[in-house]
């Protein structure tokens, strides 16, 4: 019997028994995804015909591949690039861009056995936090209809929170996996900058860009680290660090662990019932046997104000390929160089990208380099300063992962551009200091939306922090909560 | 620090993203909100802060040997373009 919420183990499992066939499985989750999104969008093309060859193939096969994930249906956010399958980065400028290559995660994923089923629903170039800036339209949250699922990883989260994939693959800039995981109440992991290739992920800000994934549980998560994180000759940036044995390190005892709570993230920005949820994770620990340290990370307010500077000046640069000249959207209106690439842009770029190229090309121009672009990266040293501090008195910080649960659907009525920026508070200091941090679910609100926990550990060292959240979910129920939505899915 | 009219048109001039007169003002309003925004960084306070620390480099990227390692083909490239004629790149007329 499949079930919509198996995690990895427990699907491979039931193909090793024979309880179903990859044809099966795959046929089950591709129904789902039919059937749900009409009604939460979070697919941008839907692979069915390559997926149920894939699966056949894997029938005939016998499929005796070692690799834990051989036959395994899973999504890919659309801003990894796949062979001759539609790639748009949730942008009209590559509505109908077919790439010559396969993202290098793409690459292992295939290699591994496992299959793709479509590529999910984004913001616009990853810009954003609400899924309201995809050219292809707004993903729904499916714990609440109404409400936005977060982002920009946000068709991947809905996705898996609805039971249309036991696992996604996502990218966090500055909280792109962790804040919808958190609002869609699934397990998101965004690694230490450099652990996975960045090779055929379509760049935003490539100094913080980091794909990770979203998935079911800790455990699930480790396993994708196992197999899809690795060294990469192709991505210049990838660190050459040996990967590790996630999963066997999941199940050391917690005792003596010190968990840091930065004061920062319990101030009054945060919703009070997430500061509830988070307490009752705060007596977990300390039942496992943990020490709860308080600690300081005295820039923390300085983090938003300097992504929002960093970010749009990278992505200003990295922007700069989408002219309509090689690939991708061209306008018909143009009959001269120079209107072909201001038409292409003006027509092809969603309000949101433009206005970050924009900000972006003004911090690094002439006479504002020094006073914005210089200034931000001289307060992410800061930033990266008080993390260093701060591990030197314990393993891993422990925090809210979003100040506030799903909020409603509306672009239209947010006429101030950095009202959302604040959403992104709590997340973007790990990718500034590029260091490994997961969300995971740690309650529900009275209304029946999930909450996330942020836990950030040391660079390099997600085995520690995929141990210490592991061990809260072993103690917890919330990740085995699910949406009624999931139920429309079966009928 | 506030943007003028002049400037966003200057600004769509180096991002080459046209920019019309009826879109400047709306654009000049957000672009000044997100400025006031991320002017936080230059309070004294963060400066006095920077001081109090050694501001490091971000780890410097690694080149890989100057080799050909893979390739994809001339025709694939040029049909990905939005014109082309055989394996040439078709765009409007560059120089009279």
């Amino acid at each position: 019997m499949i079930s919509p919420t198996s995690n990895v183990s427990e699907i491979k499992k039931g193909l090793d028994n024979k309880s179903f066939s990859h044809k099966e499985l795959a046929n089950f989750f591709l129904n789902r995804i039919e059937k749900a999104n009409k009604k939460i969008n979070c697919f941008i093309t839907v692979c069915k015909e390559t997926a149920l060859k894939e699966a056949e193939a894997a029938d005939c096969k016998n499929n005796n591949l070692s690799s834990p994930f051989s036959g395994i249906p899973y999504a890919n956010k659309d801003i990894f690039c796949t062979n001759q399958i539609r790639t748009t980065c949730g942008s009209k400028m590559l509505e109908n861009f077919l790439p010559l290559y396969d993202a290098e995660i793409v690459r292992r994923a295939k290699d591994l056995g496992l299959i793709m089923l479509g590529k999910t629903n984004m913001d616009e170039f990853a810009m954003g936090s609400t899924n309201e800036t995809s050219f292809f339209g707004a993903v729904k949250n499916p714990w609440d209809l109404t409400r936005v699922p977060g982002g920009s990883s946000g068709g991947s989260a809905a996705a898996v929170a609805a039971g249309l994939v036991p696992f996604a693959t996502g990218s966090d800039t500055g909280g792109s996996i962790r804040q919808p995981a958190a609002l869609c109440g699934v397990t998101g992991l965004k690694p230490t900058y450099g652990r996975i290739s960045r090779f055929g992920m379509i760049a935003f800000a490539s100094s913080l860009d980091q794909a990770g994934f979203l998935t079911r549980n800790v455990e699930d998560c480790a396993l994708c680290m196992e197999f899809l994180s690795d060294f990469d000759p192709k991505d210049s940036t990838s660190a050459s660090m040996p990967k590790g044995d996630y999963s066997s390190g999941l199940h050391a005892k917690l005792k003596g662990k010190r968990i840091g709570i930065p004061k920062e993230y319990f101030d009054g920005n945060l919703d009070s019932e997430i500061g509830h949820c988070l307490a009752e994770a705060k007596d977990i620990f300390s039942r496992l046997g943990c020490i709860l340290v308080d600690i300081e990370l005295p820039s923390t307010d300085m983090a938003v104000a300097s992504y929002y500077i960093i970010a749009p000046a990278e992505c200003s640069s990295n922007l700069a390929r989408f002219d309509g000249v090689r690939y991708g959207f061209r306008s018909i209106n143009s009959n001269d160089m120079d209107s072909l690439y201001k038409n292409t842009r003006n027509e092809g770029f969603g309000t949101e990208v433009k206005r970050r190229i924009l900000i972006g090309t003004y911090a690094l121009s002439s006479g504002y380099y020094d006073k914005y672009y210089e200034q931000a990266q001289k307060v992410r040293s800061v930033i990266k300063n008080d993390f260093e501090q701060a591990f030197k008195k314990v393993d891993i910080i422990l925090g809210p992962t979003t100040p506030s649960t799903a909020f409603p659907l509306n672009n239209k009525a947010r006429s101030d551009p950095t009202e959302l920026y604040s959403s992104d508070l709590y997340t973007i200091p790990a990718n500034l200091a590029g260091l490994p941090a997961i969300s995971i679910p740690a309650g529900l609100s009275k209304n029946e939306l999930p909450v996330g926990m942020q836990l950030i550990g040391q660079a390099f060292n997600e085995r520690v922090l995929l141990n210490v959240a592991h061990q809260f979910q072993l103690h917890s129920e919330w990740h085995h909560k699910i949406p009624k939505f999931t139920e429309f899915c079966d009928e | 620090m506030t943007i003028t009219k002049k400037e966003i048109l200057k600004l769509g001039e180096l991002a080459k993203i046209g920019i019309s007169e009826n879109e400047v003002e709306e654009l000049q309003n957000q672009l000044n909100k997100i400025l006031k925004f991320v002017d936080k960084i230059n309070e004294p306070s963060v400066i006095n802060r920077q001081n109090s620390i050694k501001v490091n480099a971000l780890q410097n990227s690694r080149l890989r040997p100057d080799q050909i390692t893979e390739n994809v083909d001339s025709l694939s490239i040029s049909k990905n373009c939005p014109a082309s004629s055989d394996l040439l790149i078709t765009v409007p007329l560059v120089i009279e």
